[in-house]
């Protein structure tokens, strides 16, 4: 055995004397060595809460569907001392509540009419309602997030000031449960939230705002033009988007100056919406401009003749595509494939032929 | 002599330490950044069950792009579960890239394929297109499969993209296994953005051993074999922690091939996938990210942190180490294809860390620890060797290594859990024990032979054959 290798065995006693990069290693290997202890020790951990608390959760579960179709669908049921026990009994820690509250919810998911509604009753009766406003005003996104949704999916009305400044919050989770909870305990005129909204709708608050408008809203359907001169672009783009879906006709005529808007993305959602309501004067107001009109346009132009029009109307667009543009030419032998039938072939082998020689 | 030695001693011991600490200080930072970031997402993700979304017909439609050589043996069941994805609306295309086999003969056989004259403009050049085909049976509709010669993953790629209908593109690997919600969850970060994004990517984790039906996972097993647990671990790293962390702060460089989605547009306007490099998934990647930054055009790229997609990894050291070498060309054939963007301040978080992160931690780690070895060796021949001091050392980079992967472990248990029996945890720990030992030092050898095959101009993928995920039988 090396000198050295005594020194290292000799304990610790002599630690002083050590070389200083020893000193600087052995520490770095008892800290790493501790980090990892402490690693393992919470993956344990953390493993063996998990368990408790899906146990406890399990157990939570088991009781509340016995306890919820009882509710529900048992007439010997006696409603007033049961919920009063159940409240009594097992509603006393965060996560029963929380379990409670979830089980709710995925009940009421699955009920539509008297049952849905006698959730809803027994959610106040068990004074959940009263957690969820605790977590509505607590600081912290996430709940604030989870208290609105509880808050819209039982459709329980809380005071406008308490949700409307949620709507331009800075987390996009907040904003979206705040537009869904005015939407889904509206009576009338669901999207008025609109108007207090500052902050762009992404597209995936449109659809659930769509989806939402389909399967939740129960009132009458609102006159989408209304939010046709909104200072955001995406509500107006929006706001056209559903005139077509809701096949809003009378509409047509406030959608027209939109062919001409500044925006392309607003100009393409014009020519979409119009093409969908089979305005048949849509051609006649989009082929004289095409020329000066950018690709995506262009290609909207295109989709709208294959739709609405005829040959007679491509032939129009022919000399004013250049020979470069291959994207477009491609995409008007395909329409023009598609009215001559009879003719599909020859197209596809000229076109074919004319891109080889270019190449 | 000896002073000499002596001094070239202290100067690279210096090095190594300072080299050493500041990767380990790189590391540090993305575990927390990935804690904030899983934290977040699991905050997200634990009120809303957003499954009820693959019912809406507003969603956009997705092209499906997954090239295929010389896959016949499983090419028909690995269609199959393609074909039951859910999603409202999808396109399949399928690519064969001039396989040898018999994968083109299976397929028109069993998708009653014929052959169509479909229009289409090539945005990208490509190998010539020999066929286009559609099936006859309508239930079959979503498919379409191109034949072509053969030109490579980015070549068949880019045949994909220049073939498929919709704005949004997916590029999977054929026999991969996807999560039944995975296509929601990648388009999300497309839709959900104020800012445009043009790519996200999900995390891949491994499916040997796992127990699988009808193309879907049924039970997530460890894999037996301690080569494929080993790379558990690696896939835990590499994506529970670094794409994590990089996400977090908007430096992410790569969404790996296996399954990623991209902005079509975007992609078409950067010139689609380079059939020049190995690296072929981070070149575009970074290609398209440096493109928006010149164009100065805000933009974002997500990264989803659920286990999406499930993929087999390589059981033997020979495909490993194929496989490995491949990583190492394609890193460093990226880096220097962007070489202007390092340390260049135009570029931002990219060019300020993400590349350099990459040149000197991933590419240059283990060049640096080759580099190691053969100083020890020096020192050996020189009788310099502090035995002490070096198993200091030794301890000190060996505790390290094990702890990043405990602390890999800790984040796969503090959020999704796969790994559900206790003994799978036990083996795990084991492994973390034994990979730095029996596993680092071969993947470190296949990266230096990585860069010398780099240097003699290989170009070649490699051998990369597959074992096929068999189906264990689950137990009652």
């Amino acid at each position: 055995m090396t000198p050295n290798l005594v020194l290292l065995f000799d304990g610790f006693s002599n630690f002083r004397d050590w070389a200083w990069i020893l000193k600087i290693n052995v520490i770095i290997i008892l800290f790493f060595l501790f980090l990892t202890l402490c690693l393992v020790t919470f993956i344990i951990g953390i493993r063996l809460y998990k368990n408790f608390r899906n146990s406890k959760k399990q157990q939570q579960q088991n009781l509340l569907i016995d306890f919820l179709n009882s509710y529900l669908f048992d007439e010997d049921f006696e409603i007033q001392k049961e919920v009063e026990n159940f409240k009594q009994n097992h509603l006393n820690t965060a996560l029963e509540i929380k379990v409670t509250i979830k089980e709710i919810l995925q009940f009421h998911k699955n009920l539509k009419g008297e049952s849905a509604k006698a959730l809803e009753e027994l959610f106040l009766q068990l004074q959940l309602d009263v957690f969820i406003l605790k977590d509505l005003d607590k600081n912290s996104w996430h709940h604030t997030a989870r208290a609105i949704y509880a808050l819209s999916e039982l459709a329980i009305v809380v005071p406008v000031h308490k949700i409307e400044p949620y709507l331009n919050d800075q987390r996009d989770e907040v904003r979206q449960q705040s537009q869904l909870y005015f939407l889904k305990t509206a009576t009338s005129n669901p999207l008025q939230f609109l108007e207090k909204t500052k902050r762009p709708l992404t597209t995936w608050q449109q659809i659930y705002i769509e989806n939402a408008l389909k399967n939740f809203y129960e009132g009458p359907t609102p006159d989408f033009a209304r939010w046709l001169d909104h200072e955001l672009v995406s509500v107006v783009e929006f706001s056209i988007r559903l005139i077509s879906r809701y096949n809003q006709f009378e509409n047509i005529p406030n959608l027209l100056p939109f062919l001409d808007h500044g925006k392309e993305s607003v100009k393409i959602e014009a020519i979409r919406s119009l093409r969908k309501l089979g305005y048949e004067e849509l051609l006649s107001l989009i082929i004289p401009g095409f020329e000066e009109q950018s690709v995506l346009i262009k290609k909207e132009i295109l989709k709208s003749i294959e739709q609405l029009g005829a040959s007679r109307d491509l032939q129009k667009i022919k000399p004013l595509i250049t020979a470069q543009q291959w994207e477009l030419k491609i995409k008007y032998a395909n329409i023009e494939r598609g009215f001559i039938q009879e003719e599909s072939g020859q197209i596809a082998m000229a076109i074919s032929l004319e891109n080889k020689l270019e190449i | 002599m000896g002073s000499e030695v002596h001094q070239i001693t202290e100067i690279a011991s210096w090095l190594f330490l300072c080299y050493g600490s500041i990767i380990c200080s790189g590391y540090l930072f993305s575990a927390v950044f990935s804690l904030i970031e899983i934290r977040d997402y699991k905050r997200k993700n634990n009120f809303v069950d957003e499954t009820a979304m693959l019912q809406s017909l507003n969603l956009p439609a997705i092209s499906i792009l997954a090239p295929a050589y010389n896959e016949g043996l499983n090419i028909v069941e690995n269609v199959r579960s393609l074909l039951t994805i859910n999603y409202p609306s999808f396109e399949i295309v399928i690519i064969n890239d001039g396989s040898k086999d018999d994968s083109l003969s299976k397929l028109i056989e069993e998708y009653e394929l014929e052959k169509r004259d479909v229009l289409h403009h090539s945005f990208i050049p490509t190998k010539t297109i020999r066929g286009i085909y559609k099936s006859r049976n309508k239930a079959f509709k979503g498919l379409t499969l191109v034949d072509k010669e053969n030109g490579g993953k980015a070549d068949a790629l880019n045949t994909g993209i220049n073939i498929c209908k919709n704005s949004i593109i997916c590029c999977i690997d054929v026999d991969c296994i996807l999560e039944h919600d995975a296509m929601l969850k990648l388009i999300k970060p497309f839709l959900n953005n104020e800012k445009k994004v043009i790519a996200s990517g999900g995390v891949i984790r491994v499916a040997n051993s796992c127990v699988i039906e009808d193309g879907r996972i049924i039970e997530v097993r460890l894999p037996k074999k301690f080569i494929a647990r080993v790379q558990v671990l690696e896939y835990f790293r590499a994506f529970l922690m670094g794409r994590m962390a990089w996400s977090r702060v908007d430096g992410l460089l790569l969404i790996s091939g296996a399954f990623g989605m991209f902005d079509k547009p975007t992609v078409i306007e950067a010139g689609g996938y380079n059939t020049n490099t190995v690296g072929e998934d981070m070149e575009l990647l970074v290609r398209m990210r440096r493109m928006m930054r010149e164009k100065n055009v805000p933009y974002s790229v997500g990264f989803v942190p659920d286990p999406l997609c499930w993929t087999e990894v390589p059981q033997s050291w020979k495909i490993l180490h194929s496989q490995r070498n491949r990583w190492t060309r394609g890193t460093a054939e990226t880096l220097w294809i962007h070489k202007k963007m390092l340390f260049n301040p135009k570029y931002k978080i990219l060019g300020m860390l993400s590349t350099p992160f990459w040149f000197f931690f991933e590419w240059l780690a283990p060049i640096i620890e080759f580099l190691g070895v053969l100083f020890f060796l020096f020192l050996l021949i020189f009788n310099q060797i502090d035995l002490v001091i070096f198993s200091s050392f030794f301890l000190a980079v060996y505790s390290f290594a094990f702890l990043f992967s405990v602390t890999a472990l800790f984040f796969e248990e503090y959020s999704f859990q796969q790994y559900t029996k206790p003994k799978y945890i036990f083996r795990l720990i084991v492994s973390a024990l034994l990979e730095p030992l029996l596993y680092h030092p071969f993947i470190m050898w296949s990266a230096i032979m990585g860069n010398f095959d780099l240097i003699r101009g290989k170009k070649k993928w490699g051998v990369m054959t597959r074992a096929g995920l068999t189906n264990p039988v689950k137990k009652k």
